[in-house]
C-alpha cells in the first residue's frame, strides 16, 4: 500500500523531527548547550503555534511533541526533566512574546 | 542606451540603505562572521581571544562583501524594474545559524541572515506590461542575489589563480555556500521567491547554483566550471519537466476537480 503523504504528513514529519531532535541532542557537548538549544527550539515551536493560531493546529502539536520526544531521548548531558520543562516553558514564553508584540515576525 | 542612463539616475537617487537596513546588515555581518570563524578561535580546543577576534574581524569583512554583493545586485536590478528592494534581517534565521554553529562545533554553516522585501515604486513602474508587483518578477529579481555571489566567487577564483592566499579561498567558500543557502526555498531566502514565482525557473536555477558551487570549488578551469554548470542546469531543468512538471497537469487537484 502506497504512503499517502497528503493524508499523513503530520505523522511523517513527527518522525522526521523526532530524528532531528535526537541528532541535535546527541550533538550537544554540554548541559548548557543542551538547555540553550532546547530553549531556542521551544521559541521556534512557540512561533509555529502562534502562526497557526485559529487555523489547523493539531498536526503541528504532534510534530512538536515528536521533536520533544526525540530531543529528550537524545539528551545525554543535562537533566532530562529540566530539558522537558525548559522546552515547554520556552514554547509558552515565545508564544506570549509574539502575542504581546515584543517579538515581531516579518513576512518574507 | 537610454535605459542605462535611466538606471544610472535611479541608482544615484534611490540606492541607499535605511537606518533599519543598516542595523540589520551590521548584525547579520557580525553573526555570519562569527559562524564562519567559529573554528578559528585558537589551536585545537584552546580559545585565544586575540586570535579569535582577529579571525572574526577578517570573516566579518568577507561576510560584509558577500552580503553587500548579494543585496546590491538585487537592489540595482529592482530599480531597473521600477521596484525598491529592502533588506530585512531575520532574527529567527540568524539564531538558528548560531545554534547550528554551536551544535556542530562550527562544521556546518547555516547562512540565511534575512530576506528582501520589494516595494512598488508607482511612478517608475509606469509603462510596464505587468504594472503591479507580481510573483514572476520577484523571482527574476531575487535570483540576481545568488548569481552575484557566484560571480564574486569566480572573481576571487581568478585572483586566487594569480595571488594565492587562504583569505581568497575562504571568500570563495563563503560566497559559494551563501549562494547555495540563498537558493533554498526557505522563506527568508531568495530561493523562496524564485520557487513561488516559477517552478521551472526554480528547477533551473537550483541546479545551476548548486552545480556552479561544486564545479567552482573543485580544481577545474573556470570556463569549464561555468559551461559545465550551465549544461547540468539545462539537463536538470529538462529532467524536472519530463519527470515531474509535465504530469502536474494531471495533479491530485486536477483529478479531484474532474470528479
Amino acid at each position: 500500500m502506497a504512503f499517502d503523504f497528503l493524508e499523513y504528513w503530520g505523522e511523517f514529519f513527527f518522525f522526521v523531527v523526532l530524528v532531528i531532535g535526537f541528532l541535535l541532542a546527541i550533538a550537544s557537548t554540554s548541559a548548557m548547550l543542551t538547555y540553550l538549544t532546547v530553549i531556542a527550539a521551544g521559541f521556534m515551536a512557540g512561533r509555529l503555534l502562534y502562526e497557526r493560531k485559529g487555523k489547523l493546529q493539531f498536526p503541528y502539536v504532534i510534530i512538536i511533541i515528536g521533536f520533544m520526544i526525540g530531543y529528550v531521548l537524545g539528551a545525554y548531558y543535562g537533566n532530562r526533566l529540566i530539558t522537558l520543562v525548559l522546552f515547554i516553558l520556552s514554547i509558552a514564553f515565545g508564544y506570549q512574546l509574539l502575542k504581546k508584540g515584543v517579538i515581531k515576525d516579518i513576512r518574507f | 542606451m537610454s535605459e542605462m542612463h535611466d538606471l544610472k539616475a535611479k541608482v544615484k537617487k534611490y540606492y541607499r540603505f535605511t537606518p533599519a537596513e543598516l542595523r540589520g546588515l551590521v548584525i547579520s555581518i557580525l553573526i555570519i562572521g562569527f559562524i564562519v570563524s567559529f573554528r578559528e578561535w585558537g589551536p585545537g580546543n584552546e580559545v585565544m581571544l586575540s586570535v579569535g577576534l582577529f579571525n572574526w574581524f577578517n570573516s566579518s569583512l568577507l561576510a560584509a562583501l558577500t552580503l553587500l554583493a548579494f543585496i546590491s545586485a538585487q537592489k540595482i536590478v529592482s530599480l531597473q524594474a521600477g521596484l525598491n528592494a529592502e533588506y530585512r534581517m531575520s532574527m529567527w534565521a540568524l539564531s538558528f545559524g548560531l545554534l547550528v554553529a554551536f551544535v556542530s562545533r562550527g562544521y556546518i554553516w547555516f547562512l540565511i541572515p534575512g530576506g528582501i522585501i520589494f516595494h512598488h515604486m508607482a511612478g517608475h513602474r509606469l509603462g510596464w506590461y505587468r504594472y503591479d508587483v507580481n510573483y514572476f518578477a520577484l523571482a527574476i529579481l531575487s535570483l540576481w542575489g545568488p548569481i552575484a555571489n557566484i560571480v564574486l566567487a569566480i572573481i576571487f577564483k581568478i585572483i586566487n589563480g594569480f595571488i594565492f592566499h587562504p583569505m581568497f579561498q575562504k571568500a570563495i567558500a563563503l560566497n559559494l555556500v551563501f549562494a547555495v543557502y540563498s537558493i533554498l526555498p526557505i522563506p527568508p531566502a531568495a530561493g523562496n521567491k524564485v520557487y513561488f514565482g516559477s517552478r521551472m525557473l526554480y528547477a533551473f536555477s537550483l541546479v545551476l547554483v548548486v552545480a556552479a558551487a561544486v564545479f567552482l570549488w573543485i580544481d577545474i578551469p573556470i570556463w569549464i566550471a561555468i559551461g559545465g554548470a550551465l549544461a547540468v542546469a539545462v539537463v536538470g531543468w529538462l529532467l524536472y519537466y519530463t519527470i515531474w512538471e509535465k504530469d502536474m497537469w494531471q495533479s491530485p487537484y486536477a483529478k479531484m476537480r474532474e470528479k
